[in-house]
């Protein structure tokens, strides 16, 4: 990750951990959702 | 703080009160029901967490800078926006008094009616709030002005989103997720007193006064403050601060500026402040003697410390201000290290500090390349933009590869700026920059 940041301006790594944190919440609403799924199998 | 911690604990605030729904007692609904209550629960963590982020806290924002906690808020802020907007149209569950066999609440939403319509206030307002925020530069009103709106906006929205969550959450029925909110919002709205009534109190114990206005360029003045009756202000060269200048303590009329000075040339405060707007234009009117609080220092502009075997300092326009403070501390302290700055401008008139740049290369040996975008008759510097092709030209070498830059300038010299550097193999951490508009 850091190499990959490494090769971005300030605006575009604002955008990666700005999507990273977004995919972040997202995957643990995402979770929380179908928590029933999981825990019932 | 770190950058990666920073992260970690912003993830582990917004989260939190999904977390506890789930570690909670109350068994799963529909697939669509927890959609939609988790994503109020984020929306609501999010609009909580964007007031730690706009409080100008220090520990926030001293590593990954202030326009980058900014942007930030200014980005999560669309996040929350989408999360509330979907919120209310994921709901499966008939809204219907409880089935008295049913003590979670699994099967139906709560039909308490006072707490869906601070909701619906809040779902309504929200979007207002981001839309102003997003559009301000484009709408005619004082940048004061809106700030006071959008404070007062923002802290409206958390109270009626604590009422809507308390009241019609079903799992902000649990005693503990019902102590978290309340306590995040305590905090929220704690940072926001700090911001209005904490930081005004600390300004003015420590005044200071207006000692000098000078011209030294097209629409462009030097003020120099100094302190009243206390030691001054301990700060970095590069950094800036909130100034506040012929106004009360606690007014929200203050701007933000680079210093110009450098900390080893005594306890004075020095900026270079260009004509822009309502307050810039009149810095030419400033009496000395005026009274002056400042909030501050803030930003991470700063080369103490680095070991870059070289210094290359970019800047466009007003820029120069917090550049040339760095190059003035270097020389200050005898730092052996070359320094190259590159300083782009449209007209010649507009160069600020000159003289002093000559001084600064024949007694600190520092190359400066001027660039002008309407360059005079006679002109013999470099002429147009300070683009890609100038920084490839000036920085050629594999040894400039490995120096630090320092850029500060229009964000589209900046951008087009970093681009070139990092095409030209120099990583993103070898860059330090501050953008003058939060946009
Ligand atoms: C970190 C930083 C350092 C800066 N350093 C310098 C400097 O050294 N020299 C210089 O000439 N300019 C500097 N600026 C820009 C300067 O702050 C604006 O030009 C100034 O605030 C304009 O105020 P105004 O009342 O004249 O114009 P306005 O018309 O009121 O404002 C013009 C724009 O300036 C910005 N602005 C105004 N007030 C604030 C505020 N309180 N907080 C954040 N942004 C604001 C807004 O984007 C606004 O749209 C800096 C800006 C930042 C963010």
């Amino acid at each position: 990750m850091d190499r990959w940041l490494a090769k971005r301006s300030a605006e575009g790594r604002n955008r990666v951990v700005y999507r990273v944190l977004n995919l972040a919440i997202i995957l643990a609403l995402l979770l929380f959702a179908l928590r029933g799924l999981l825990t019932t199998g | 703080m770190n950058p990666r911690l920073l992260i970690a604990l912003y993830l582990l605030i917004v989260l939190l009160p999904l977390g506890l729904s789930w570690a909670g007692e109350r068994p799963p609904r529909s697939l669509w029901d927890e959609l939609a209550s988790g994503a109020g629960m984020l929306a609501f963590a999010i609009v909580l967490a964007e007031f730690l982020l706009s409080g100008r806290f220090r520990t926030v924002s001293n590593r990954i800078g202030m326009d980058v906690t900014m942007r930030f808020h200014q980005l999560l802020a669309r996040s929350a926006l989408a999360l509330a907007l979907v919120h209310p149209f994921l709901y499966s569950a008939p809204t219907k008094p409880a089935y008295p066999w049913d003590t979670t609440r699994q099967l139906t939403l709560s039909d308490d009616f006072s707490a869906y319509s601070t909701g619906l206030f809040a779902w309504l307002l929200l979007p207002v709030l981001v839309l102003l925020a997003i559009g301000r530069s484009r709408l005619d009103y004082r940048y004061e002005t809106w700030r006071l709106m959008h404070g007062i906006g923002a802290a409206l929205i958390a109270g009626l989103l604590l009422h809507h969550t308390l009241h019609a959450g079903r799992y902000s029925q649990d005693p503990l997720l019902a102590g978290v909110w309340k306590g995040l919002f305590e905090i929220a709205l704690a940072s926001l007193l700090f911001v209005y009534l904490v930081k005004p109190a600390l300004k003015r114990l420590s005044p200071w006064v207006v000692e000098r206005v000078r011209k030294v360029g097209l629409k462009t003045w030097e003020v120099t403050i100094a302190p009243q009756g206390h030691k001054g202000l301990r700060y970095q060269a590069g950094q800036f601060v909130w100034l506040n200048i012929g106004h009360g303590a606690a007014s929200l009329a203050e701007n933000p500026f680079s210093i110009s000075s450098a900390p080893a040339s005594g306890n004075r405060l020095q900026f270079i402040i260009k004509e822009l707007g309502d307050f810039t234009r009149t810095v030419g009117d400033i009496a000395p003697g005026t009274r002056a609080h400042v909030d501050g220092p803030h930003g991470n502009l700063v080369v103490t410390g680095r070991k870059e075997p070289g210094i290359a300092l970019i800047a466009g326009g007003v820029g120069i201000a917090p550049l040339i403070g760095i190059l003035r501390q270097l020389h200050y302290e005898g730092d052996a290290r070359p320094t190259t700055l590159v300083y782009g401008n449209r007209v010649a008139e507009q160069m600020a500090c000159r003289e002093e740049l000559e001084t600064l290369t024949r007694e600190h040996g520092t190359r400066v390349v001027h660039a002008l975008y309407e360059p005079p008759e006679g002109w013999t510097g470099r002429t147009g933009m300070c683009d890609g092709d100038l920084i490839r030209e000036v920085f050629d070498s594999a040894e400039a590869r490995q120096w630090l830059y320092v850029l500060c300038g229009p964000p589209a010299m900046m951008e087009v700026v970093e681009t070139a550097l990092i095409g030209m193999g120099v990583s993103a951490g070898q860059i330090l920059s501050e953008r003058f508009d939060y946009g």
